[in-house]
């Protein structure tokens, strides 16, 4: 008997056009009597549905289904291998072998089906639903993600301004539904040859994933991994730090990256995180666990953080650059290995170790300097003193190199102090530390303050550090206070340095933006008795016994060179010393200010080395990159004296000079030839 | 009749040199100093002297320079000390030239990057990496780098020549004639930004 039946029906998400059934009665009828006879009913089951719309973005057409045994008896409906084809765009065709059953008394219904869509990505659901719950197992095998939101519109808003423009997809995805709402889900699988293209990228990227999911009445846990074994990221996170949205580009094809967490959801609000990890190959070993309350306000009820850097390199490139790009650390070369654990409580770190070794850090733009730093930063919350100590072999600030040295360090409370240190070399000579206090740790807001007193240090050293004219000598003095914070570093008081058996005192300095491309130095000098006979002899300026004093007010370098002084050296009035200048110096004065050099290089005078002198001095305000001279005194006709006369008995000698304004690098570059015995200068003197 | 038209033309001829002298940007001299400062920076190779091809000055730039011309030749017959009060722009302090420096020789790396379009020049005077699909991912971060040095830099170059020539002030006239400049010394195919548009030059 063939029965054919035709109904259409339609609602909102459910259209059947056509319904056909082909039913061949191929035993007695047996439901209506199923004790009598045992053999169960077989039917030929074959229908098609021309459009089938089960929501607005999933529409199914072209269904075809076809069983060739349904056997139905009293206990349950069963039908095996039926064939089931369907064509979806964009997925395309897919075709199946699928078993159903169904058992009505045990309220149970089980499917499994398997098969390929589009000819080629393999498919294959167990679905089985039963009194207690329901499980459903999927897995999906090659499936084709490129252009994800072809097939769920609701994917584009997922993924933003993204694109997948390629990639394969096998997953396992498994579920099941208890009663009272128990849910447990676990995923697995693989990506090959995923390409994302936006703001993060991915190029060829092959990744493995395992996820699970359970939810009781209380909680819901959610554990996952994420490896990436292939192929390369650039991520950027979306925070912005100063002008840059730092981004993060990693290599799995160099080192293979794991991702790795357990987080749980309690109904009470707290979020419970476990075995939170990263493991990058070579680069960064990261833990963490922690939970988070978020009543009364989001608190760390408790933190566990372990960082481990066998390569500070390839973790500062990949990690720490990428957000340091707006800072004066964003050119580093680095080396060696650090380990950080942190753990605390109630918003609270309850212990901090940084621990060092064998770091070393090189700015590109050779601002600062650290080599061979070890040791350990130990910060904790209980009462008793625990010590820690850091080292390094040398360090460098700009040109000024500092020596080995140590800082022992106490800590309780949560505070940490400096208990000791070691005095550091500064060139040839040391520094001797009388205080050291750092406070407020961090990256741009840590406070260091010092003072101390600098032994002798060789001028000949510092000045070849600078690049300055050549001086030889000895340097030393007292550092009452050195603070630096914010990029700024301030000197409170006055640097008294010892040198050419006078002193020089620099009070007021201040760098600021002492590590960026254009520090600012600013600083006022003074200038007591200097020994003008140590002075000459360390160039070859001619020598000149005396004293010297002066001052330099109001300087300003740019990039360490003045833009701004105003500045006056001369013979003190009340000084008992000889004054004598040699034939050269006179001659080199001339150069600078009054062009007597030929004068007395020739004829008679040529013949005495030496001369007496009353007073000299040179006086000049830096402005707009010129210099207005002055001397120590005006002459008559509107000069000025650099040298005057002195002496009872003749040659008398004055030197004077004309040239009111003259670039100052004019007279740089003069001052820089004649200590090197070079050629001399044009400045518009008077003769 | 003549003779009172001859007195109002030369009231306003006076007018109108005491008022350049008194609000003067030295516009003129901070472009050429600017065409300088950035010849310097893009070197040698890159010396394309043509005006700015989006620039709606380009069409009036002579008659407006021509009047300034004018206005300046007969100011300085009436006048003879405004002419003295123009100032000059001083681009040859040791800031600008250590940034000079350090902008000459970031150019040798960014000059890849103009020339495929990943980086572009915005209208504020500071650069923009516009397309950063055009670099390779392991790049990325070094391109990023460039430009947030670069921008510092620019910044600072601005403020720099504002403050070395005594007028803080100007900080804007000349981030705006750098800006314009940048674009007009480019070579042809760099793309800059123009009234909140991407183009090539």
């Amino acid at each position: 008997m063939a029965t054919r039946c035709q109904f259409s029906a339609k609602s909102r998400a459910f259209t059947l056009i056509l319904f056909v059934l082909h039913a061949t009665l191929a035993t007695p009828f047996a439901i209506a009597k199923p004790d009598a006879d045992k053999t169960p009913l077989s039917v030929n089951l074959e229908f098609s549905i021309r459009d089938l719309e089960l929501s607005p973005s999933i529409r199914l057409q072209g269904i075809y289904v076809q069983c060739e045994n349904w056997e139905i008896d009293s206990a349950k409906l069963n039908c095996k291998r039926s064939t089931v084809t369907v064509k979806h765009s964009p997925i395309g065709s897919l075709a199946f072998i699928a078993d159903l059953e169904w058992e009505p008394s045990k309220n149970r219904l089980s499917a499994v089906a398997a098969g390929l869509i589009a000819n080629k990505s393999r498919m294959s659901l167990k679905y089985t639903q039963l009194d207690e719950g329901l499980d459903v197992k999927l897995e999906l095998l090659d499936f084709p993600i490129a252009d994800p939101q072809k097939y769920h519109p609701g994917i584009a808003g997922f993924l933003k301004d993204h694109a997948i423009n390629s990639g394969t997809l096998d997953v396992t995805v498994d579920c099941r539904q208890h009663q009272r709402g128990q849910l447990s889900c676990s995923v697995g699988g693989q990506v090959q040859s995923f390409n994302l293209d936006g703001v993060n990228v991915a190029e060829d990227v092959a990744a493995d994933f395992t996820a699970t999911y359970s939810s009781t009445g209380l909680s819901e846990t959610m554990e996952f991994s994420l490896s990436l074994r292939d192929g390369a990221v650039y991520i950027e996170p979306g925070f912005t730090l100063g002008t840059v949205n730092p981004g993060f580009f990693i290599s799995p094809a160099a080192a293979p990256i794991v991702l790795a967490a357990r987080v749980a959801r309690r109904t009470t609000g707290e979020i419970r995180i476990r075995n939170a990890s990263l493991r990058h190959e070579a680069v960064v070993d990261m833990d963490f666990s922690g939970d988070l309350s978020f009543s009364p306000a989001p608190q760390w009820k408790a933190l566990n953080f372990r960082l481990n850097v066998d390569d500070v390199s390839q973790f500062y490139a990949t990690y720490m650059q990428p957000i340091a790009l707006d800072t004066a650390f964003n050119a580093l070369e680095t080396a060696g290995a650090l380990q950080l654990g942190i753990s605390g409580s109630d918003n609270e770190i309850d212990d901090f170790n940084l621990r060092f070794k064998q770091v070393y850090i090189d700015d590109d733009a050779r601002r600062f300097s650290l080599y061979g730093l070890d040791g350990d930063i130990i910060v904790h919350a209980g009462e008793d003193l625990r010590q820690s100590r850091i080292s390094w072999l040398s360090a460098a600030v700009y040109n000024i190199q500092i020596g080995e040295g140590r800082i022992d360090w106490l800590s309780a409370n949560r505070s940490l102090k400096v208990d000791s240190w070691h005095d550091v070399a500064v060139f040839d000579g040391e520094f001797r530390m009388d205080s050291l206090e750092i406070d407020q740790f961090s990256v741009d807001r840590t406070k260091v303050a010092l003072s101390g007193t600098l032994t002798p240090i060789t001028l000949s050293a510092l000045t070849a550090a600078f690049g300055s004219i050549p001086l030889s000598g000895k340097l030393s003095g007292t550092i009452p206070r050195l603070s630096y914070s914010e990029n700024r570093l301030k000197m409170d008081g006055d640097l008294l340095i010892n040198v050419f058996d006078g002193k020089i005192a620099l009070r007021e300095l201040v760098i600021d933006k002492m590590f960026s491309t254009i520090p600012v130095l600013s600083a006022n000098l003074s200038v007591e008795r200097l020994d003008l006979e140590k002075l000459t002899s360390t160039f070859s300026f001619g020598n000149i016994s005396g004293r010297l004093d002066g001052r330099i007010d109001d300087l300003v370098l740019q990039a360490w060179r003045p833009t701004q002084f105003d500045a006056s050296f001369a013979t003190p009035i009340d000084d008992d010393d000889p004054h004598r200048i040699s034939q050269q110096a006179v001659d080199n004065l001339g150069r600078l200010g009054a062009g007597t050099g030929t004068a007395l290089s020739q004829g008679w005078l040529r013949f005495i080395p030496s001369y007496s002198y009353g007073r000299l001095g040179i006086g000049c305000r830096l402005e707009q990159a010129h210099c207005a001279m002055r001397g120590v005194e005006e002459a008559n006709d509107g000069s000025f004296f650099i040298l005057t006369r002195g002496g009872i008995l003749p040659p008398w000698i004055d030197v004077k000079g004309s040239g009111r304004r003259i670039k100052w690098q004019t007279l740089v570059d003069g001052i820089k030839q004649i200590s090197q015995g070079e050629v001399e200068i044009d400045i518009g003197v008077a003769r | 009749m003549k003779i009172r038209q001859l007195i109002t033309v030369a009231v306003g001829v006076c007018l109108v040199a005491c008022v350049t002298v008194n609000v003067y940007f030295p516009e003129s001299a901070t472009e050429r100093a600017a065409d300088i400062f950035i010849k310097d920076v893009y070197g040698h190779d890159e010396q394309t002297p043509t005006e700015d091809p989006g620039s709606p000055q380009g069409a009036v730039k002579f008659s407006t320079e021509a009047l300034i011309a004018v206005v300046a030749k007969v100011s300085d017959f009436i006048l003879p000390s405004a002419y003295a009060q123009q100032p000059d722009i001083n681009i040859s302090t040791p800031a600008v030239t250590t940034l000079r420096s350090a902008m000459e020789q970031r150019h040798r790396e960014l000059k890849s990057h103009y020339d495929s379009g990943a980086v572009g020049m915005a209208a504020t005077g500071l650069i923009i990496l516009r397309d950063p699909k055009l670099v390779p991912l392991q790049d990325r971060n070094t391109i990023k780098k460039l430009v947030v040095d670069e921008n510092a830099d620019r910044n600072r170059l601005y403020t720099e020549i504002a403050k070395a020539n005594g007028h803080p002030e100007w900080q804007k006239d000349i981030r705006e004639i750098f800006a314009e400049r940048w674009v007009g010394n480019a070579p042809t195919g760099w793309w800059y930004e123009s009234a909140g548009k991407w183009q090539t030059k």
